[in-house]
């Protein structure tokens, strides 16, 4: 019934305004499809090819859906609300054109033609082969003697789908403006350069505590810190912790006889190496300095010297 | 200067200038990801350069936090 209803509505003079309004809100309601309005507009391109051919072409479809949706386009396209979009749209409808004639010259309008004209400009690479040259392709607009009527019927029908279709475009662009503001393309020249100065920073600032790392760290008993008393807090907790008086112990044991030998000098390198990396650790450990190396429930429960490094 | 540790050893290191990049041919790292670095580090700098005046002017004006409306 409710087909019926529509298709009734759509008769030639069949019915006012008023009553067409209402029938298709109630065939949208009822999700079935609006009926077919004639198209009032039409793309019409004049190809001007370059032994001085003209032709005039309009934008092809296959199936009725397609003509229908194409129908669609070129109604919407006749308003001027959507300039940016009107002109991506007729781009592309000309350059499904182009692709089937590589020896166009020129798209141009018809000469006797007085509409509302859209013109964009589309600049191709040389190099692509279905873009041999750089063309101007302007685009006519013609509004057909129609009922006024049924143009306002297609404005209401394809309104709402239009609206989203748009809105969908404008996310689409800010989520790529944010891509292209949170990933630019840089060279590791930056990188290079803060690399350096970071590193001469931090030398800088080791250079300038020097002093107060010898008074920290004296091994002659004076100093603030010294590793005997690091070594005897830390036999308190365990006596198994390894120290770095092992390592110092260790070394003249396994002192070779030539001593200004290279292998003499990397040995000792590896040892202070390990004893520095040992000695670290077993300041770390201690209460005086939690925090860092030492889990927060170990702590808690008072197990420092069985903390694990990072929890 | 911590900070700017943090983000060194966070950064698509090594560089091309680098010693270890001479000696063992490493890929070329993606210019996106050193464009994204260097952008979160510069938007976290604006955020701490923003925050320290933020503090320095709302102590300047009453030393009791940020201007509420009804003041």
């Amino acid at each position: 019934m409710a087909v019926g209803k529509a298709r009734a509505c759509i008769q030639p003079g069949a019915a006012e305004h008023r009553d067409l309004s209402a029938c298709c809100r109630h065939s949208i309601r009822i999700h079935f499809f609006a009926p077919n309005i004639p198209g009032y507009h039409k793309l019409i391109f004049e190809l001007n090819y370059q032994d001085g051919r003209v032709e005039y072409e309009s934008p092809h479809f296959s199936g009725k859906a397609a003509a229908l949706r194409l129908d669609s386009l070129l109604a919407r396209l006749g308003d001027n609300r959507y300039e940016p979009l009107r002109e991506v749209v007729i781009k592309m409808l000309a350059l499904s054109i182009w692709r089937e004639r590589p020896d166009v010259k020129k798209f141009g309008p018809p000469s006797d033609w007085s509409a509302r004209r859209a013109s964009v400009i589309l600049s191709m690479a040389r190099a692509n082969r279905s873009n041999r040259c750089s063309a101007t392709i302007s685009a006519c607009v013609m509004r057909r003697s129609g009922s006024r009527t049924t143009h306002i019927m297609a404005d209401r029908r394809y309104e709402a789908a239009f609206e989203t279709h748009t809105a969908m475009i404008l996310l689409r662009r800010q989520w790529q403006q944010l891509l292209e503001f949170l990933f630019p393309p840089e060279t590791d020249t930056w990188l290079a350069v803060f690399r350096i100065g970071m590193g001469l920073q931090v030398v800088v600032y080791a250079l300038f505590l020097r002093s107060d790392w010898h008074s920290l760290f004296s091994t002659t008993g004076k100093g603030l810190v010294s590793r005997e008393l690091g070594e005897a807090i830390a036999s308190f907790d365990s006596p198994l912790i390894p120290k770095l008086g092992w390592l110092v112990a260790f070394r003249p044991a396994c002192r070779p006889r030539r001593r200004n030998s290279p292998f003499h000098c990397l040995g000792l390198f590896a040892l202070h190496g390990s004893a520095v990396c040992c000695w670290d650790f077993s300041v770390a450990r201690r209460r005086s300095l939690p925090g860092f190396f030492t889990s927060a429930r170990l702590r808690a429960v008072d197990c420092l010297h069985t903390a694990r490094t990072i929890s | 200067m911590t900070m700017a540790l943090f983000y060194l050893m966070l950064s698509p290191l090594p560089d091309r200038y680098s010693v270890d990049s001479r000696l063992v041919k490493t890929k070329v790292k993606d210019p996106r990801l050193l464009g994204f670095w260097r952008r979160v580090l510069q938007v976290h700098l604006c955020f701490v350069y923003f925050s320290e005046a933020w503090q320095n002017f709302s102590a300047a004006v009453g030393g009791t936090g940020p201007i509420s409306g009804d003041r």
